[in-house]
């Protein structure tokens, strides 16, 4: 795979649940290295897209490909081990088990490494203090960190956010951009999900629109910004 | 006996498991709830005609609006006391209460009539009908039967409270949204159902000799019932009852009654291996 | 409608997103800092106190039969069972959150294996208990990879289902298992090398669960629990996990099984595959606790004693109590005993209990 080829094509997929089109015939590709957009209006396909990346719903039809690999196919398992791991909308912690078992259930390497690494990541979102605390009785804050810590157990490559943003003030949004702005600089590719519009625009270097279920328009956020079919989608209904 | 006969035996014997499937499949329905106590309320039902038959000569026929009324008053003690409180949390919580309830019942009806088989002779003999013997009382259990089934599927189609039973099982929180007390419906149905299982007992205590494990016995007839048909779906249990019942009776015919007591439960693990959603599976 | 039976997600739980725990508890006691350090001198204290109480336990297993009347003898191996019953249960449907109502099966199976091999006297007894713990696992492997796709109250009917039909296929297979008229073993003299047999059993099986429990296996084993398509997503096989949790919980009811029917000496497919073994298994797991090492123990002494007392007064006890007691811990206790310790702060919460 060349250097600056996408880390992650998706190509012509469509997911229909019964009669309803959740995505029809969308094509994109996420670049290597970057952090990337995804919006669009509630219902316009968003998580739908991240669970077909995932494994977790397999597409009607198209293909997705990680890596050169295709994965449209694979199980969620197989699919984590090559390299994607994902939030969730609304946080999917291990309630009754501690913050350091949800860290430690997921790792890879053997109990010492596994301790070691969990430590280091419940530094780095400042939750070491309630390592020991079950996931049901962290605050919602504090849950949505652990999810994101969780999953940097298992060093994956290609990030996806389920709306990291929502629900968090101010203060705890900036540190959350300034940890994302540090797995760029370690190489890693974010495909983030969000409606904090000033957020996104800020930190993506390129975003993707969907709306019904299809992709609308592409580019930087200053494009976007002033994408006549974009304003349509979120404003003219 | 030739096979036409037992295909009509078979039948027959349907049309009483669609009576009883029907009350499950109404309970499952509206709340979600796999009530594992179904059978016992079914055996309940049986010993009540056998009670009233053997002490105050009741008319068996007869018997069957007091059993059902019987039922359907616990049905909704149950529900209203024990089922409701749980009816929030994950569908294994009621799944273990009515699993308790069951062994429960099975225990205080094993203490009260002990393990002896008990019947209700009433009707016998058979008829004869285009040159074939039916069996008397299976005739009219399987009129009788129908007639329920036909009646509840009646009144929950036509009936307003047939339609506000019908838009909680759709959507619970939509229905409460307007106006409907959720609460109360869910009540009156876990009656409903439960006396419609007793009306099957009744039934059953005609037609054949039992004792409190019946109701174990007849209780994976009813989830497969369900599950062919379609959870929801009174048309496709209807259809899943009388497939049951001539699977059953031809599978005794070949081979052996053993044999038989198995196809509802091979038809179960099938059904729900392959087409969780049964053959019909939609809401009505 | 009804969530389709099938373990993959629907739309409706992607959609949303809620994840559905499988034991049906609230939220879980908070715990101030200084329990939580409690919690951490248990756990140093906990392993050597399980040593003391193992070597304990073994000397009464040797000692017991030899000084004690022979009713007690037989009350504590229904006791020893009962324990073997609910711990190897809790493998599969206390940590993984799988619930299976089919534990009978097992217990069928492996007496049947047992009391085939030991009829035909083709090994060593003691051999061929081992030989139907072995086999039922193996049987359970293909069970259980068809059956553990099905989500919770569906397996657990399934479970149910299935462990009546291998009652059935025993039954009508009259050639090999003599069918409905039952197998008979050779008379026994002595049969306190059951006793033992199965006192050893129990010891293995508590010590593969707090081994289990105590380990990232078990972190593994309730994370299917907890939230089986998050675990997916984050790279745990849970399908791998289920099915060999599953095989391993039938290892157990299988060696039982082959000891119960040496011990009675004659079988037959109504009384081996009674559901009141599945029954047993889950009301005193629930009672004691699922989830826990120490759950099914308490609840397998406590409830076979308490049964066998009020048998003493009535003859069908043992569906009131077990039936009225599943009731009970589903509408009051739901964790059961151990849980409600958890929540006075009596004992620390911790996977070493």
């Amino acid at each position: 795979m060349q250097v600056n080829s996408p880390i992650l094509r998706v190509e012509n997929v469509s997911r229909q649940f019964g009669g309803v089109h959740a995505l029809a015939g969308v094509t994109l590709a996420v670049p290597n290295g970057q952090i990337v957009g995804l919006i669009g209006p509630n219902g316009s396909g968003k998580t739908t897209l991240f669970n077909l990346i995932t494994g977790v719903v397999r597409p009607s039809s198209g293909r997705l490909v990680f890596r050169d690999r295709d994965i449209s196919r694979l199980p969620p398992h197989r699919i984590n081990l090559l390299g994607i791991a994902r939030t969730f909308q609304l946080t999917r912690l291990f309630p009754q088990m501690t913050a350091l078992e949800n860290m430690l259930v997921v790792g890879r390497e053997d109990d010492r490494a596994n301790h070691a690494r969990a430590t280091d990541l419940l530094e780095f979102v400042d939750l070491q203090s309630a390592r020991n605390e079950y996931a049901a009785n962290l605050s919602y804050g504090q849950q949505k960190l652990l999810e994101f810590a969780r999953l940097l157990m298992v060093d994956p490559s290609l990030i996806l956010l389920d709306e990291p943003f929502a629900g968090v003030n101010p203060t705890m949004a900036r540190r959350l951009q300034e940890r994302l702005e540090t797995l760029v600089e370690q190489g890693k590719t974010l495909l983030v999900t969000d409606h904090e519009m000033k957020t996104m625009m800020s930190i993506c270097s390129e975003i993707f629109v969907l709306d019904y279920g299809q992709l609308i328009a592409q580019g930087t956020p200053a494009t976007i910004q002033s994408d006549a079919r974009v304003m349509a989608a979120y404003f003219g209904r | 006996m030739t096979l036409v006969q037992v295909i009509i035996n078979g039948v027959l014997l349907g049309g009483v498991y669609a009576l009883f499937a029907a009350g499950l499949n109404m309970i499952v329905g509206v709340m979600r709830v796999i009530n594992l106590a179904h059978g016992e309320l079914m055996m309940l039902g049986a010993y009540t005609t056998f009670m009233l038959f053997s002490l105050a000569h009741v008319n068996p026929l007869l018997s069957i609006p007091a059993s059902a009324a019987l039922m359907l008053i616990l049905g909704m003690a149950l529900q209203r006391l024990m089922v409701e409180r749980v009816v929030r949390q994950p569908l294994l919580s009621s799944l273990l209460l009515t699993f308790g309830l069951s062994t429960l019942f099975l225990g205080v009806a094993l203490n009260v009539w002990t393990g002896d088989q008990r019947s209700v002779s009433y009707l016998s003999g058979s008829l004869s009908v285009g040159g074939l013997q039916i069996s008397v009382v299976r005739m009219v259990a399987f009129a009788v039967a129908v007639a329920l089934t036909g009646a509840t599927f009646l009144f929950l189609r036509c009936s307003t409270f047939g339609k506000t039973i019908r838009a909680t099982a759709q959507h619970p929180d939509a229905a409460q949204a307007c106006g409907i007390d959720v609460t109360r419906v869910r009540m009156v149905t876990f009656g409903i159902g439960s006396a419609l299982a007793a009306a099957a007992g009744s039934l059953v205590s005609m037609m054949f000799t039992f004792n409190p494990e019946i109701g174990q016995a007849f209780l994976p007839k009813a989830f497969a019932v369900i599950v062919l048909g379609g959870l929801g779906s009174f048309v496709g249990a209807l259809l899943g009852a009388l497939v049951l019942g001539v699977s059953e009776t031809v599978a005794g015919y070949f081979s052996s009654g053993q044999r038989a007591e198995s196809v509802a439960f091979v038809i179960l693990i099938v059904m729900l291996m392959i087409r969780p959603a049964g053959l019909f599976g939609t809401n009505e | 409608m009804i969530d389709p039976p099938h373990a993959a997600p629907s739309v409706t739980e992607e959609l949303s997103a809620v994840p559905e725990s499988g034991s049906g508890s609230t939220a879980v006691a908070r715990l101030p800092d200084n329990r939580a350090l409690r919690a951490q001198q248990w756990n140093t204290l906990l392993p050597k106190t399980y040593v003391i109480l193992l070597a304990l336990t073994v000397i009464w297993i040797v000692v017991f039969p030899q000084v004690a009347p022979l009713y007690y003898v037989s009350l504590a191996l229904v006791v020893l069972l009962t324990v073997v019953l609910g711990v190897s249960w809790n493998i599969i449907s206390g940590y993984t959150g799988y619930i299976s109502f089919g534990h009978a099966g097992f217990f069928g199976i492996g007496s049947y294996i047992g009391a085939l091999l030991i009829a035909h006297n083709l090994t060593a007894w003691w051999l061929a208990a081992i030989v139907a713990g072995v086999g039922t696992a193996l049987l359970a492997l293909p069970m259980g990879a068809l059956t553990l796709r099905l989500r919770g109250p569906y397996f657990a009917i399934t479970m149910f289902g299935l462990s009546e039909l291998a009652r059935i296929i025993v039954s009508s297979w009259d050639s090999l298992t003599g069918g409905g008229a039952g197998l008979y073993l050779p008379f026994l003299e002595d049969r306190t090398s059951n006793f033992y047999a199965m006192g050893i059993l129990a010891v293995v099986a508590i010590s593969v669960a707090y081994l289990i429990a105590t380990s990232g296996l078990g972190l593994k084993l309730m994370c299917i629990r907890e939230d089986e398509v998050a675990a997916q997503t984050l790279g745990v096989n849970t399908t791998w996990y289920k099915i060999g949790a599953f095989a391993l919980s039938a290892f157990f009811p299988g060696v039982a099984g082959a000891v119960y029917a040496r011990q009675i000496g004659y079988i037959d497919p109504i009384t081996v595959f009674g559901v009141i073994w599945s029954i047993r298994a889950v009301a005193t797991t629930m009672f004691g606790g699922q989830g826990t090492i120490i759950g099914p123990i308490l609840g397998g002494i406590v409830l076979t004693l308490a049964s066998e007392w009020a048998w003493a007064e009535n003859a069908f006890a043992y569906q009131i109590v077990f039936g009225g007691l599943i009731v009970l811990v589903v509408l009051f206790m739901p964790g059961g005993v151990m849980r409600l310790l958890e929540l006075r702060g009596w004992i620390p919460r911790t996977r070493q209990l």
